[in-house]
């Protein structure tokens, strides 16, 4: 009788032992999976208080130099640590809200002989990877990546594939960083040139090449911070 | 000495530079017409500064960016937070003396040429 009693008595206590090391097991490789996927899941937007980003442009041409600055970005970025080539982010920023530090120029600027900010509002950015990913710096506090993005550019309705070196700084979340705002950043600067050109821009007559400069240098620095892992 | 008298010597001090002043008042005058015909040729490509850019430092980050400060500068005057446009009105002004001079010089030479006879 006392072991018949026993049978279930040993059977039910393979069956906790079973149910635990399934619940180990089920819970560790749970927070491996958890811990794989926030490493692949950062995604940053820059619209953040954490810091200001800005696109600044400028125009050389003989009789005149334009410098100017682009401030009201939007945009995301998903950012791998483990695999940074896939990374991948959209950029935007409103062609109204470009200044030159002269609202008659700007006005001229976003008018429709030039950047025609009312049939094309926005000037977009889409990084679709990077490659040529290589670690330049590695502390305590940031980790900076050079690499070269690839990605599509549309202004003025035209969008041209472009490739540009790109420089990403990734800082982990610390207490210097809280007092901006929660979460890791990331610093993604790059810098090109554009040609009016390829954009189907050619303003009024006779002023690109002379007062506005056939290619347009830009200085792209944005700041962004983390909003989900 | 009452005032008659030194309205007289006024006057007369006038007439004795009345040319240097005629002079003086066509410079400035081919001036402003030199000036008003450059003005007018930029069309609206020689501008008013309306903003002034201030570039801040970000310390965390290392980034610069641009802050617009409104300041309103007349068109054709340096404006010294741009250099660029300094140098604009610089090469306006150079352009505008150079007629300048060629209008003072051949008055000069007109006026010895007068006094020779």
């Amino acid at each position: 009788m006392s072991n018949l009693t026993s049978i279930p008595a040993i059977a039910s206590g393979r069956t906790f032992l079973f149910v635990t090391v399934l619940a180990v097991v089920a819970a560790v490789s749970g927070s491996t999976l958890f811990a794989a996927e926030s490493s692949a899941a950062m995604r940053f937007s820059f619209a953040t208080d954490a810091g200001k980003s800005t696109i600044k442009f400028k125009s050389s041409a003989p009789l005149e130099d334009i410098e100017g600055s682009a401030d009201a970005i939007t945009g995301y970025m998903n950012f791998q640590p483990a695999n940074v080539a896939a990374s991948a982010g959209k950029v935007e920023t409103a062609v109204a809200e470009m200044r030159t530090g002269i609202s008659k120029r700007d006005k001229h600027m976003i008018s429709d002989d030039w950047l025609d900010a009312e049939a094309h509002p926005n000037i977009v950015y889409e990084l679709k990877k990077l490659h040529s990913v290589e670690v330049k710096e590695q502390n305590g506090d940031r980790t900076v990546y050079k690499a070269v993005a690839v990605g599509s550019f549309t202004l003025h309705g035209v969008t041209k594939e472009l490739s540009s070196p790109v420089t990403l700084t990734h800082i982990p979340e610390s207490d210097k960083t809280r007092e901006r705002a929660p979460g890791d950043f990331i610093l993604v600067k790059t810098a090109f040139s554009i040609a009016l050109a390829d954009f189907n821009i050619s303003g009024v007559r006779g002023m690109v090449g002379s007062k506005v400069g056939e290619s347009i240098e830009l200085d792209v620095s944005l700041i962004g911070s983390a909003t989900q892992q | 000495m009452n005032s008659k008298a030194i309205f007289t010597k006024i006057a007369a001090g006038f007439a004795e530079r009345r040319q240097q002043l005629f002079r003086l008042f066509a410079a400035l005058g081919a001036l402003a017409l030199i000036l008003t015909a450059v003005w007018q040729i930029q069309g609206g490509y020689i501008y008013t500064r309306t903003a002034v850019a201030e570039v801040q430092r970000d310390e965390l980050f290392g980034t610069e960016s641009i802050e617009w400060r409104e300041d309103f500068r007349m068109g054709l005057l340096p404006s010294g937070a741009d250099p660029l446009a300094a140098t604009s009105v610089a090469g306006i002004l150079g352009f505008a003396m150079l007629p300048l001079g060629a209008l003072l010089l051949w008055k000069r030479g007109g006026r010895g040429k007068l006094q020779t006879r």
